[in-house]
């Protein structure tokens, strides 16, 4: 039987210069460019996948990386169906950033799906973020993959992980 | 005892100091340290620094700070500028010169649209149309443009999930490219999102216009969902109530879809309808094309070639008549002129000039409506020399008679003399005639008087006649060109029947023909 289209919002969030345009332009575009362009408040993107049989658009808010936490617009996260928290593994401070967004995105949406996306994988020398800081996040169930937009190691692989924790019926 | 505790008076005091230093000693030493780091600025100036980048990150939130550096940053921009600008130049070249490049881009692209605009509207068929509108209904040309442009067309309806920005639905007209509807729905969402957030906006079933070059969108809201319209050139006011009306209608018949919607917007597809009813446009005025339209201007056109073919056509017959009227031998031509349709030629007019009016014949001048005022004058002219001669000679020569005796023909020898002078005026006219290429010929008229039988005056004025004609022949008169006639009774000179008067009728008189 064929599946009705379903549409999803996804909102990218993490710190400045961490990769979220990188990861989204990477995904849906399949390009990466060496240069670094600040995002203005948010830009909206759209990709179609296949979970399982059913298509489903995702429609990615690539929201402005902001440092300052009391900055996040939480309007743009009204109504999201997950997200994606963006980490830069040669910054070790963007992973605490990331978690304590995941708790305030959390507050906003309610308990909705979440991938962490630990970025900038290629850059393995200065690499700092190291096992004893991801620990606790498995055992407390977080998904997330070493994800690289310069060469799309994993990109495909955690938006689709996403994808399908949103699809899944709620319990 | 020890001795430090009994001996003399400063007993006492040395053992307090000597108290003071076991208690509070390495304290004091502290104290003093404190002290001299405290007094010494070069010190100071060590801990601050270190501290200092540290104090003001914590404090960066704080506007006191902010309003502290505020003046000082100011000012040491203004002392840097003034020092060397170039500095200062330096580092924001990389900005500026983006800055400008896009500002020229931006304002050369305006340049050449409003260019456009102007090539376009003064030299198009659509404007000529205008400014033949303007002209036929006495508007201006500006108001004419307004008018005809202020022309609008909803290109495309987005009906928006409100809490995730979804697209539901999208619909648009025909022949418009759209892009995504998703990605728009979602930009839209957010500039509202933005806009509200950053100037505390109430959120309510506010109605929001977002202005473009070139187009706009018109945004109606409800709590679950938005209305969103793409729209090109001015639209009326009405439009919003449009956009309300079905907007309530959707949110009315599709409350619970709207309610537990996540991310299947299948059900929204029924809402096509109402969103097809927001495409509204006013397509530019069709013209009717009716026949009238075309055929008035064209009879127009046709009654005006005719009229000025006529009147090429008249004032060119016109001009070939005063040039032939002037080239005309008796005539001079002083003023030829129009005047309230009617001709009026003034000049000189030799008497004798007679072919003028065959001229005005041939001219195809309607001849009631052209005037003459002649003075008369002598041609110079050989033809009217000629004229006038044979004129004088003519009536010189029908004014002589030659007498008879009662009931005789016989011409006299005293006769004879008097037929000698008839017939070299005879032969002189003819000479004169022949030179003008004029055939003349002279008819013998033989008189009688009332006296005798009708028979007899009849053959003794043919006898008369006769006698007379075979005189001049004699005389030299080329006689096929006399013809003699008897008149008898019938032309007398006189009419009276005294004896005077039938002396003067028994004669032979002369008439001149092929003279005007």
């Amino acid at each position: 039987m064929p599946e009705n289209e379903i549409k999803k919002k996804v909102c990218m969030v993490g710190s400045f210069a961490v990769g979220k345009t990188s990861l989204v332009r990477r995904y849906i575009e399949g390009i990466y460019d060496e240069r670094y362009f600040a995002t203005v408040e948010v830009k909206v993107d759209k990709k179609k996948v296949m979970v399982d049989s059913q298509p489903l658009t995702l429609m990615l808010w690539d929201m402005a990386g902001e440092d300052d936490l009391a900055q996040l617009r939480k309007s743009h996260l009204r109504g999201a169906a997950g997200f994606i928290l963006v980490a830069d593994g040669s910054r070790a401070r963007t992973l605490d950033i990331a978690i304590d967004l995941q708790q305030r995105i959390t507050y906003e949406t309610g308990p909705v799906p979440f991938i962490l996306a630990l970025n900038k994988a290629d850059l393995t020398r200065q690499w700092e973020i190291r096992d004893p800081a991801i620990e606790p996040l498995r055992s407390k169930g977080w998904t997330y993959f070493f994800t690289s937009a310069k060469n799309g190691r994993c990109v495909e692989e955690m938006f689709l992980s996403l994808a399908k924790k949103m699809l899944k019926p709620k319990e | 005892m020890p001795d430090d505790l009994k001996g003399n008076g400063h007993a006492p005091a040395n053992a307090f100091a000597e108290l003071r230093r076991l208690l509070v000693g390495p304290e004091r030493e502290d104290l003093d340290d404190i002290r001299q780091r405290l007094d010494d600025p070069a010190r100071v100036l060590k801990d601050l620094s270190r501290v200092l980048p540290e104090a003001i990150h914590l404090r960066s939130s704080d506007h006191k700070l902010r309003l502290a550096l505020h003046p000082i940053i100011e000012e040491s921009i203004r002392v840097s500028v003034q020092r060397d600008p170039r500095m200062l130049a330096d580092a924001l070249h990389p900005v500026i010169g983006k800055a400008v490049r896009k500002a020229v881009a931006s304002a050369l692209e305006g340049m050449l649209l409003s260019l456009n605009q102007i090539v376009e509207q003064s030299v198009s068929l659509r404007s000529m149309k205008w400014r033949l509108e303007a002209w036929r209904t006495g508007k201006s040309f500006g108001e004419i443009l307004l008018l005809r442009s202020l022309l609008y067309r909803v290109e495309q309806v987005f009906l928006i999930h409100r809490k995730t920005g979804l697209a539901l639905l999208h619909r648009e007209a025909s022949a418009v490219v759209a892009k995504d509807a998703d990605v728009i729905s979602g930009m839209l969402t957010a500039i509202q999102d933005f806009v509200r957030d950053s100037f505390d906006a109430d959120e309510g079933d506010e109605w929001e216009t977002v202005q473009m070059s070139g187009f706009s969108f018109w945004i109606q809201h409800a709590p679950q969902a938005s209305l969103a319209g793409v729209v090109r050139g001015a639209a009326p006011k009405e439009l919003r109530a449009r956009f309300q009306e079905n907007l309530e209608r959707i949110c009315l018949e599709r409350a619970a879809d709207l309610e537990r919607f996540d991310g299947d917007a299948t059900p929204f597809l029924a809402c096509r309808p109402y969103l097809d009813a927001c495409l509204l446009g006013q397509a530019p005025a069709k013209a009717r094309r009716s026949i009238l339209v075309w055929l008035l201007p064209a009879l127009a056109l046709l009654a005006l070639g005719a009229w000025l073919f006529l009147a090429i056509r008249g004032h060119q017959r016109w001009e070939n008549y005063v040039h032939k009227l002037s080239q005309q031998p008796g005539i001079v031509v002083t003023a030829a002129e129009k005047r309230g349709g009617q001709y009026l030629i003034s000049g000189l007019r030799d008497p004798e000039e007679k072919d003028s009016a065959k001229l005005l014949a041939a001219s195809g001048l309607p001849a009631d409506r052209v005037r003459f005022d002649w003075q008369p004058y002598l041609s110079l002219k050989t033809k009217f020399a000629t004229d006038r001669e044979l004129a004088e000679r003519q009536a010189a020569l029908e004014h002589q008679a030659l007498y008879f005796a009662n009931n005789l023909s016989r011409i006299t020898p005293e006769q004879l003399n008097a037929i000698g002078n008839v017939a070299a005026d005879m032969r002189g006219l003819f000479r004169l005639a022949d030179a003008a290429h004029k055939h003349v010929s002279t008819e013998i008229l033989g008189h009688t008087d009332d006296s005798g039988s009708e028979l007899r005056n009849t053959m003794l004025g043919q006898e008369r006649a006769q006698q007379v004609l075979i005189a001049l022949a004699a005389d030299g008169v080329p006689s096929e060109r006399l013809t003699a006639r008897g008149v008898a009774t019938s032309e007398p000179l006189r009419p009276g029947t005294s004896e005077p008067d039938r002396a003067v009728n028994r004669s032979v008189t002369f008439r001149i023909t092929g003279l005007p």
